[in-house]
């Protein structure tokens, strides 16, 4: 029992996504200039996160490793699809404040990632309890990120005016520029306090996308392959 | 050897399949809920600028080429014109889109920004009360009287550009 | 012409992929250390984005719509740009290898690329035409492009300065992309007078 919380909480603080492993900064910049839609956006892939691992796991001796990544692609993107579906009919104004990072859960590294790393390899219910961390974890992250631009950006908090900082909003803060300003923000915070290792490498192969067939990894830092054996 | 492909093919092949085929389910579920949100969404976008209105028409008009205006509806009870307006914005090309209602006098009833990419701040100042309830009842000849936003001129023109486009629409509708 | 020149230089400075819009900030963070790198990765990025667009467009236009299954978008693209990946990479290999050393270790990272993926469907749901779709791949690669060469000179001033040592790595470099991003401000409202 004691292991099935720690596969669990394991994406939430130790091995958290988006603070500890920087992974899917995309959606995490670009959806958190508002609180709704960055908790939209975290249930969204939550969702699709759930199911791919899921099922990646249940179809985990079926699926041959020559082809696991196609597989792997078709389901997440089918998932992807379906949330994209359901949304737009019922939750019109998610779907709509989401835009073009909804289909873009498909390329989101956390996703694909936890496939390869974790649904792969692990029984069907340990693979949705970590994709339940892994989603909290993402979507906290989300829900911080985005408390602190609304704040400061709108004067707001789920729509709600706040006291000083309504009346003196910082626009910059919902721009490009603070989706930037306060990730990094974010990370030199965790990088301080957090109990955790910090992560001292600026940038480091498994927190890419591509990670899992790139050919480079280990070598780190995307550099040129070293000579092919002859 | 080939009996390896054959399983790469048939269990990739089988994925897709399914999958294609649940997708093609819940498609059939969620589409009409879709397209009913959304035509109740365009309704209610029209019925804003102009409350008057009970129901709307889509009606064809001749426009000028270089008309601004892509969609124009008829109120059922006479009430007046909704245009439906995309433009240049100071976020880009042809990335501010409004709705503006014209009432059976000719003046304006309602403006609404239904999307755009102006600058958080200071273009966005077009949607707030200071700028936007000043088109509130204005006729076409006052149009010019406009204040634009300091620090937002840009935008302001903009947005005053693209109501002239619904007035001279209203024009050819309303001969 | 003029249409397409706005709608290239556009892409490039104004909606800038990934400084104003943050769609390929895994490659922007992660191969922009070296100018070397990061002009390889740039290129095929590029490359890539004019090829899945010329793929994806007719196919949505000629095939999904028309069959009525628009719905199948997000898993047609995502399999249609992996292929053409493998294809570009395999024909590289084999008829033009010094192509293919300098651009082609690059290539299996741009499958999962969220730019290439939102450059096919933003050219749908902007409802360009078949050429402005792929001038609009050509802007949004060249800006991607130019911010991954303005990035790799600004991190190697980084790694000689000395910040605090919890914004030491990735925090100091996501603040100099503020920066950076704050400066492709000044474009907004330009490209739009240039032509006027």
């Amino acid at each position: 029992m004691g292991n099935k919380i720690k596969v669990f909480t394991n994406g939430i603080i130790r091995e958290n996504p988006v603070l500890v492993l920087i992974l899917g900064t995309c959606p995490v910049l670009a959806t958190s200039t508002q609180v709704s839609s960055a908790v939209g956006m975290g249930a969204a892939a939550t969702a699709v996160l759930l199911c791919s691992n899921i099922f990646i796991s249940l179809l985990r001796k079926v699926i041959p490793d020559k082809v696991r990544i196609p597989c792997y692609i078709v389901l997440i993107a089918s998932f992807v699809t379906i949330v994209q579906m359901l949304l737009n009919a019922y939750a019109y104004s998610i779907y709509d404040a989401l835009g073009i990072f909804l289909p873009l859960i498909v390329v989101n590294c956390i996703i694909l990632g936890r496939a390869e790393m974790f649904a792969s390899k692990n029984t069907v219910v340990d693979s949705a309890l970590d994709a339940l961390g892994m989603g909290l974890g993402f979507t906290m992250a989300l829900f911080v990120m985005a408390s602190i631009r609304e704040a400061f950006g709108s004067g707001t908090w789920m729509g709600m005016p706040l006291p000083v900082l309504a009346d003196n909003p910082v626009a910059i803060m919902t721009m490009a520029p603070g989706g930037f300003f306060v990730f990094g923000c974010l990370i030199a915070f965790v990088n301080k306090f957090g109990k955790y290792k910090p992560r001292k490498k600026s940038f480091e192969c498994e927190s890419c996308p591509s990670a899992t067939f790139c050919t480079m990894v280990g070598f780190g830092d995307c550099q040129e392959r070293p000579k092919e054996e002859a | 050897m080939r009996n390896q492909y054959v399983k790469y093919v048939a269990v990739l092949g089988t994925i897709c399949l399914v999958m294609s085929l649940m997708l093609a389910l819940i498609n059939s579920v969620t589409k009409p809920v879709i397209e009913a949100t959304e035509a109740a969404m365009a309704d209610a976008a029209r019925t804003e600028v102009l409350p008057e209105a009970d129901g709307f028409t889509l009606i064809d008009v001749e426009l000028p080429e270089d008309s601004l205006v892509t969609e124009v509806y008829e109120a059922d009870n006479g009430a007046g014109y909704v245009f439906m307006i995309t433009g240049d914005g100071y976020g880009g090309r042809d990335t501010l889109k409004i709705s503006c209602g014209i009432d059976a006098e000719g003046n304006i009833v309602d403006t609404k920004v239904l999307s755009h990419k102006e600058t958080a701040g200071l273009g966005t100042k077009i949607m707030e009360e200071e700028f936007a309830g000043q088109f509130r009842g204005l006729p076409y000849d006052e149009l010019e009287d406009v204040d634009r936003i300091s620090g937002a001129t840009i935008s302001s023109n903009h947005f005053i550009d693209e109501i002239r486009s619904a007035f001279e629409a209203y024009e050819i509708v309303n001969k | 012409m003029k249409e397409m020149i706005v709608i290239i230089l556009t892409a490039v400075f104004v909606n800038n992929y990934v400084l104003q819009q943050f769609l390929g900030i895994c490659p922007f963070l992660g191969v922009s250390k070296k100018i070397g790198p990061a002009t390889g990765m740039s290129a095929a990025v590029v490359f890539v984005m004019i090829l899945a667009t010329a793929v994806t467009w007719p196919i949505q236009t000629f095939i999904l719509e028309p069959a009525g299954m628009g719905y199948m978008q997000t898993v047609v693209f995502i399999l249609l740009i992996a292929s053409v990946v493998q294809l570009v990479e395999i024909t590289l290999k084999r008829y033009m290898p010094s192509l293919h050393s300098a651009l082609g270790v690059y290539l299996p990272l741009i499958t999962t690329n969220c730019a290439v993926l939102a450059v096919c469907i933003s050219n749908i749901d902007t409802g360009f035409t078949f050429l402005e779709a792929i001038f609009n791949a050509l802007g949004s690669g060249l800006g991607f492009f130019l911010a991954m060469i303005l990035f790799a000179g600004i991190r190697s001033r980084i790694e000689e300065c000395d910040p605090p040592e919890s914004f030491k790595g990735l925090p100091i470099t996501l603040v100099s992309a503020a920066i950076l991003s704050l400066s492709f401000f000044g474009f907004a409202g330009v490209i739009e007078n240039l032509f006027a």
